[in-house]
């Protein structure tokens, strides 16, 4: 008994640091342009892809290496996606439905092209770490380890920068009053372009920590997406916070679910948590939805 | 001149919200803008303010040409903002929202300078720095929209209904503090709805009347 609390301990950590880099991508964009990005599954896939091409695929780079290589490139990504994507349709009457389409749309793209250019069968990306450790009683890989200490560390150092640094304070501003953050002086356009920017990034680590976990194939993306929505609604559209306790604590249960009915069953009672949570706090755990 | 407006024309869609307006707002002056609901009030504000676009007419300020360009744009010349909704930004304390307000300014010792004038001429703000501006009362979430426009360094404070929400005592201690922003040298275009409650304020003054704009001669005795 002991030991399975310890291993759901464990897992449901790691789970929990991935979900929550993953879905605060997803969440920051909503929370400073009110863009639903149906299409950053896929950019996290294709951010995988890219993994994949600077290591094992064609360059042979070390994990060091890809970071520095994707980082940047991936930041880029998210500029043009929001700049040629989304940027066109924003200025105009039902905005809201209309760039949630040309998200959706622009998803297929990029599965479409991923599937063309790698073709249908899966890659594999080499273990970040080898081996494993002995804690309380359980074995854990140093994978595992090293996969929660990265994300934490990810998720600090973008808590830091929303808090103290000035483009950070402006990215809080504009996803708490965009009318507001123009009357100061934010260029509420070049906001978003970040908030797209640093959303391709988180998903863009977290391709790189996830793949040599889970395989990189071209509609590999919409799982995670999926469950990045879940959690971003069960937190509260666009709340930081409520992103990070409710990746957690689906985190939690979804490896409680593992350990005592099997893994077909986490998505349903996911739902079943989501509607609850829901039914008491319909905006979610933390969730305004102010305009 | 400060301001020159002249022809200006604003749509909503196909609702024609201001019809070839035409105003000026002398340099240091207190110039106030009078008129109902709906007449076109906060819309001719924003639309100064670079928050809307004129479908045709010029605003000038200072001689240059300023139509068209974008709030921020704006705001780096001096021209400020301060919302009828008030805009804050509610989950920030009040002390974060007076620095947002100083956004565009890199000189530090500017900022600390205008965030020492915001707290003496709003002592309430000094005490609440670190709420969170979402639970302030009306009356200094009032005060902390006019600071937040004050560390912009604001040359032009363009002031939407002040008094709005705010008891009668209120508002006239918001009047008087805006006043000492004007007497500190900057220019200020208020609008509020009845003339009787900014008259011997503000001079000239402007009568707005289904986005028509007419001059209510220079404000003194007028409606009193």
């Amino acid at each position: 008994m002991m030991l399975t609390l310890t291993n759901i301990f464990f897992s449901g950590l790691s789970l929990g640091a991935i979900y929550c880099i993953f879905a605060l991508g997803l969440s920051l964009v909503y929370g400073t342009s009110r863009v639903l990005n149906f299409a950053y599954g896929s950019m996290y896939m294709t951010a995988a892809y890219g993994a994949w091409l600077l290591s094992d695929g064609w360059l042979g780079l070390n994990y060091p290496g890809v970071f520095l290589v994707l980082m940047p490139a991936a930041f880029a990504f998210g500029l043009l996606v929001e700049r040629f994507v989304i940027r066109p349709v924003r200025n105009r009457p039902q905005w809201k439905t209309a760039t949630m389409m040309t998200t959706l749309g622009f998803a297929f793209v990029l599965d479409n092209l991923n599937l063309v250019v790698f073709g249908p069968t899966a890659k594999a990306m080499p273990p970040l770490m080898e081996g494993a450790v002995q804690i309380l009683g359980v074995t854990v890989a140093n994978q595992t380890l090293a996969v929660v200490g990265l994300a934490l560390l990810a998720v600090a150092v973008l808590q830091a920068f929303l808090t103290w640094a000035p483009l950070g304070q402006a990215m809080r501003a504009v996803s708490q009053d965009m009318a507001g953050a123009a009357i100061v002086g934010i260029r509420v356009n070049r906001v978003f372009a970040l908030g797209f920017g640093l959303s391709a990034m988180l998903a863009a680590f977290a391709a790189l920590l996830l793949s040599p976990v889970y395989l990189v194939s071209p509609l590999g993306g919409w799982p995670p997406f999926l469950k990045a929505f879940v959690i971003v609604v069960f937190g509260g559209l666009g709340s930081t916070q409520g992103v990070m306790w409710a990746a957690f604590i689906l985190a939690f249960v979804e490896a409680a679910v593992i350990a005592v009915f099997g893994a077909t069953w986490i998505l349903p009672v996911w739902f079943v948590v989501l509607l609850a949570v829901l039914l008491v706090r319909p905006r979610g755990l933390m969730g305004k939805w102010g305009n | 001149m400060s301001i020159e407006v002249s022809a200006l024309n604003v749509f909503y869609g196909d609702f024609h919200a201001l019809h070839d307006v035409s105003l000026h707002v002398p340099e240091r002056s207190m110039t106030g803008i009078v008129g109902a609901n709906g007449h076109g009030k906060s819309t001719l504000l924003k639309a100064i303010c670079g928050l809307l676009r004129p479908r045709s007419g010029t605003i000038t300020w200072r001689g240059e040409r300023i139509d068209g360009l974008d709030a921020p744009d704006l705001v780096a010349r001096g021209i400020v903002h301060v919302a009828e909704a008030r805009h804050l930004f509610v989950d920030m304390t009040v002390r974060e929202n007076l620095m947002l307000g100083a956004y565009a300014t890199r000189d530090r010792a500017a900022v600390r300078a205008r965030l020492d004038r915001v707290f003496a001429l709003y002592p309430r703000l000094a005490e609440r720095q670190g709420q969170v501006a979402g639970t302030l009362s009306g009356g200094e979430a009032q005060m902390l929209a006019l600071g937040r426009g004050m560390m912009a360094g604001a040359e032009l404070m363009a002031i939407d209904e002040p008094s709005l929400g705010l008891a009668p005592a209120l508002t006239e201690l918001m009047l008087d503090t805006i006043a000492a922003i004007n007497a500190a040298g900057t220019t200020i275009l208020l609008v509020e709805q009845s003339l009787p409650l900014i008259a011997g304020r503000v001079s000239p003054v402007y009568e707005i009347e289904e986005g028509k704009v007419r001059p209510a001669g220079d404000g003194e005795g007028a409606g009193a």
